[in-house]
């Protein structure tokens, strides 16, 4: 924030407002004014068809009084991401040191922590719906063969098994990801810091503690807002599981008494996929833009509150 | 004793990435099984004799077609989102203005909002563009991606030591040319990763084609893939196939792109 | 090293730019040129107008069966030059997300409006469905079966729709397994074999004892339930926001729980590749089997099971299971025309054969079948070899269809369908699950799915 480029005379004043202009427009033509139109949209009775009707603000109340699926996603949302951001930013900076660390190899095991990340979303749900099926899951086949269980454990009609499975696809997923940016941030560090630091005789570990995570402070910020962020729109990993044959055909159905379904996955619900409520289910993703704003908010305030005693 | 430690890492994230490899492998490896054969019970980690069966379904469902249609959505959608992104953070990162903070402030709450939200107005606004008929709508979607412009104005702000642009703008170089000569250089491991995530995501998008896209000339990949299983059976190892043939090229380009990636940054942004 | 970088990215960009003009180019193609199913060109329609008479028209349908689709529409295009068709493949669990959006958007919606049994209800009650007992239609309910009837009546009593094939099941069995187990492959041996569900059970533990515990009678409790048991005694239990659970649905579970119970019903559940493989594998004996199942099914799942499958009826008459409607909306610009052709394909016209012959689909509609020497039953079938060269027509006709009786489907029976797909989730992971137990999970589901409810 402090480095900055100095001031110009006023004729170079316009430039950056030139910069933002592409990338502005664009975002007023494809997304604020659809935003716009489900905004004014959630404060209506519509199935898609029929003649809308004004509600004022009864959608908003019914689904915080009387939706009770409403509130059992916002905490299952709420419990998938506060389980899976956290392991997934810390795993991935220790991933990222470590790989920074060794020398030779570090390009292939980069290379193929991402590969999850690339892989088609559609593969990711089959893949495992197919390790924690029931019959024939791979898992299920280990435990057996260990003897752990007798018979096969129907993991996906467990409620916290798949709220389990769901993060740990998510970490599976990002942890990559993770991974690549924290090194991306590693490598753009200065190394005389740690030059200095060897010379005045500290190991590794008071390093990674003193050096590295205070200097990568930026990039975990930006990595935890916006895993919170996506973490809280999650519904892709859970849709997926369960979307194949994990809930017998019936993918729209959150897993075992609804255990993953998520705020935006009640939204498609609400919908498209088990309704028609088109002014509702905007009622839904407004409430949750309210809550991920806050929430974001909050975050950012004690991460610049923490940084400022610096 | 250093040689003695230093195998320590080298293990662990030997599983690790084991454990990140199986299933994007066991992939490839179901595309070359009859579908039911899949199931016979344990991880199939060999490669079966079914894959030409599996590919004469995939391509006899017009993957070429849908192929080329994905392939330019993504394209496209890289181009124009890469552009508008770097411009955004550049401005942001580097400049002081009045309006500053709040495209700042402005970046961060768009990136909360649920985009899955904008569908049926989007939808609307394409019809009324007349744009229904082809493939940019699909395009549209990516051009002005938070994330991407946030990404980028970190990155700049981070990388991009200001002294060097002060220099340039006293040699008589003009606020583009800074942009052009000076900043693209530092930013290219940022260009590379927001191209790899929009050309990713364009690339796996499934809602907004599904609704957008009504012929079946315009079918791009994920859209063919769901098309592949009937009703009641599904095809999965004409899936997986069709799968592992389109991400095959985005690995290839990632392994490649991967190399250069943190030595851009590593000769790039450090000693400038 | 530095240099190389930029190099790189350039020839990354080269690479893939051709690429890129080739997507565009070809996409630039077909939005403009006049393919046979795409909309053609205002100046050719109207050049060619004038000689062909017709009015030059263009049906949108989106449908999951392209085989059948692009037949059907390029023999119906031989005798009407005019008519083009715009065909687009969506799958059902994707159809009503699309529709819908569709409809919100002001977007182009299809002519022809299919209705799987999974969204019926949801789609019967958006009000965007043409009755086709009035006019232009003019369909006289008498010409249809009473169960196609009732599966095509919306929430106001109209006709919303015809069937796309006829979904009266009889059970589909695998000869083998059958002579093994029961000591006869003969359809009305078997019948004759289990006549109520008492008997069923009583031979399902037999199945059990002689495979030992290798092959069920039936493949598990979530096919028992969805897709057979829950067609087979329809009733009128919901009235507006009235929902009588218990009197239509505890009967069926005290006959699943006892199932369960008996363990005489396998682990292969429906939508599962366990299931699938279980055609082929021959782990269970019995399977519900509409004339569409046969096809997307059976020959699907068990493609070398030629001549080793067989039809034989329920205990306690036929079920109907699955099915499609198909529909006119109500904003096409070409209702006629789009009439035109499902009379064709599926009421009465040439087409009606021809789907048989080629697909084996079967009408709703009655008249065919009133002649013994129709070809219906003296033409074989499209699967008649595949089950062994029985007449699968007659068989569904005379043996099955007489005694079924549909479920009228409402916005309510859509949800509840979720809702006893949940209960049969837990009743698979939980066999002691009481017929009491189920009965209360379903209340609670449906409940938490309709809070207007009231639930009986």
């Amino acid at each position: 924030m402090q480095r900055i480029l100095n001031m110009r005379p006023r004729a170079a004043q316009i430039w950056p407002y030139l910069f933002c202009i592409p990338f502005l427009l664009a975002y007023m033509m494809f997304h604020f004014f659809p935003t716009l139109y489900s905004f004014i949209l959630s404060f209506y009775d519509w199935n898609g068809i029929m003649e809308r009707s004004f509600v004022g603000v009864r959608n908003y109340i019914d689904l915080f009084t009387k939706d009770t699926m409403f509130l059992r996603s916002l905490k299952n949302t709420a419990i998938l991401m506060g389980l899976s951001t956290p392991i997934t930013v810390i795993l991935g900076l220790f991933l990222a040191n470590s790989l920074f660390h060794i020398g030779k190899g570090r390009m292939a095991y980069q290379t193929i922590n991402f590969f999850p990340y690339i892989t088609t979303p559609v593969a990711i749900g089959f893949i495992f719906s197919y390790m924690f099926d029931w019959q024939f899951g791979f898992i299920n086949q280990i435990f057996i063969r260990v003897g752990l269980f007798g018979e096969p454990y129907f993991w996906l009609q467990d409620p916290w098994a798949s709220r389990m499975i769901v993060v740990i696809m998510i970490v599976w997923r990002y942890l990559g990801y993770y991974m690549t940016l924290y090194l991306a941030a590693l490598t753009a560090l200065p190394q005389d810091v740690y030059e200095a630091a060897k010379v005045d005789g500290a190991n590794r570990f008071i390093m990674f503690f003193r050096i590295t995570v205070p200097l990568l402070r930026n990039m975990t910020i930006f990595l935890l807002l916006t895993s919170m962020i996506g973490g809280l729109q999650m519904f892709e990993e859970p849709l997926l599981l369960f979307s194949g044959w994990a809930n017998m055909g019936n993918g729209a159905m959150g897993g075992p008494d609804n255990a993953v379904l998520t705020t935006v996955w009640k939204f498609y619900n609400d919908a498209f996929r088990l309704d028609s409520r088109l002014g509702y289910s905007s009622a839904i993703a407004y409430s949750l833009f309210a809550i991920i704003a806050a929430v974001s908010f909050l975050a950012y305030r004690i991460a610049r509150r923490k940084g400022g005693t610096e | 004793m250093t040689q003695k430690r230093s195998w320590a890492p080298y293990i662990g994230l030997a599983i690790i990435t084991v454990i990140m490899f199986i299933p994007l492998y066991t992939v490839f490896v179901m595309g070359t099984y009859y579908s039911e054969h899949i199931f016979r019970g344990g991880l199939p980690l060999w490669f079966s004799n079914y894959f030409l069966e599996n590919l004469k379904v995939v391509l006899g469902n017009n993957f070429i077609q849908a192929y080329l249609n994905s392939l330019f959505v993504s394209v496209a959608s890289v181009l124009l989102s890469v552009t508008a992104s770097a411009l955004m953070g550049f401005a942001i990162a580097k400049y002081n203005f009045k309006l500053k903070n709040f495209f700042f402030v402005f970046l961060m709450i768009t990136m909360m909002i649920p985009n899955q939200i904008t569908i049926i107005g989007f939808v609307r606004e394409m019809r009324a563009f007349g744009m229904l008929g082809t493939l940019w709508p699909l395009v549209f979607v990516w051009i002005a991606h938070p994330f991407g412009a946030f990404f980028m104005t970190q990155f700049i702000r981070d990388s991009v030591p200001t002294e060097v642009m002060e220099a340039a703008r006293i040699d008589g170089c003009s606020e583009p040319g800074i942009f052009f000569r000076i900043v693209l250089p530092f930013i290219r491991p940022a260009l590379l990763t927001v191209a790899l995530l929009v050309f990713l995501w364009s690339w796996n998008s499934f809602m907004i084609p599904l609704i957008v896209i009504n012929r079946q000339a315009l079918y791009t990949i994920p859209l063919m893939v769901s098309t592949l299983s009937t009703m009641f059976r599904t095809d999965y190892g004409a899936m997986m196939c069709a799968l592992s043939i389109s991400v095959l090229p985005i690995i290839l380009v990632f392994c490649i792109c991967s190399k250069n990636f943190v030595q851009g940054i590593a000769n790039g942004a450090v000693k400038g | 090293m530095r240099k190389k970088i930029p190099a790189l990215f350039l020839m990354l960009c080269l690479t893939i730019m051709p690429f890129a003009g080739c997507g565009g180019s070809s996409t630039g193609q077909d939005t403009t040129a006049p393919a046979p199913t795409t909309q053609s060109q205002p100046s050719e329609t109207a050049a060619q107008e004038a000689p062909s008479g017709g009015e030059e028209i263009t049906l949108t349908i989106w449908d999951w069966d392209e085989a059948h689709l692009t037949h059907m529409t390029s023999l119906y295009r031989e005798t009407n030059p005019n008519v083009s068709f715009e065909t687009l493949i969506v799958m059902p669990t994707d159809f009503m997300q699309k529709l819908q959006s569709a409809l919100a958007a002001d977007m182009d919606v299809p002519d022809i409006i299919l209705g799987e049994l999974l969204y019926r209800g949801r789609l019967f009650e958006l009000g965007i469905l043409d009755d086709l007992s009035q006019t232009p239609y003019h369909v006289n309910r008498d010409e249809m079966f009473d169960f196609a009837v009732q599966l095509q009546t919306g929430p106001n009593g109209e006709l919303l729709g015809v069937e796309q094939q006829i979904c009266p099941s009889g059970f589909a069995y695998r000869r083998d397994l059958a002579r093994e187990y029961l000591g006869t492959d003969d359809p009305d041996e078997i019948a004759a074999l289990i006549p109520t569900w008492d008997a069923f059970i009583e031979q399902g533990r037999n199945v059990v004892q002689k495979s030992g515990g290798s092959v069920h009678i039936f493949p598990g409790i979530s096919v028992m339930v969805y897709e057979t048991l829950k067609g087979q005694k329809p009733s009128s239990y919901i009235e507006g926001n009235k929902i009588n659970l218990t009197e239509r649905y505890l009967p069926m579970f005290e006959l699943a729980a006892r199932m369960n119970q008996e363990n005489i019903l396998g682990n292969q559940e429906r939508e599962t590749p366990a299931l699938n493989s279980g055609f082929a594998d021959g782990t269970f004996l019995f399977f519900p089997c509409p004339p569409w199942a046969a096809k997307w099914n059976i020959a699907a799942s068990d493609p070398d099971g030629s001549g080793n499958w067989g039809l034989t009826k329920a205990p306690e008459g036929g079920f109907t299971r699955g099915g499609t409607s198909v529909s006119i909306y109500s904003g096409s610009p070409n209702k006629e025309a789009a009439w035109d052709y499902v009379k064709f394909v599926y009421c009465d016209g040439d087409g009606v054969k021809e789907a048989f012959e080629q697909f084996g689909f079967m009408t709703g509609f009655k008249a065919p079948y009133q002649d013994a020497n129709s070809y219906f039953f003296t033409i074989p079938g499209a699967f008649d070899e595949f089950f062994g060269g029985q007449n699968l027509a007659e068989y569904y006709i005379n043996e099955i269809s007489v005694e079924t009786q549909g479920q009228v489907q409402t916005r309510h029976e859509s949800t509840i369908h979720n809702a006893l797909l949940a209960v049969v989730a837990q009743m698979a992971n939980d066999k002691s699950i009481t017929a009491q137990q189920a009965m209360e999970l379903l209340k609670q589901e449906t409940a938490t799915m309709i809070p207007e409810a009231e639930i009986i």
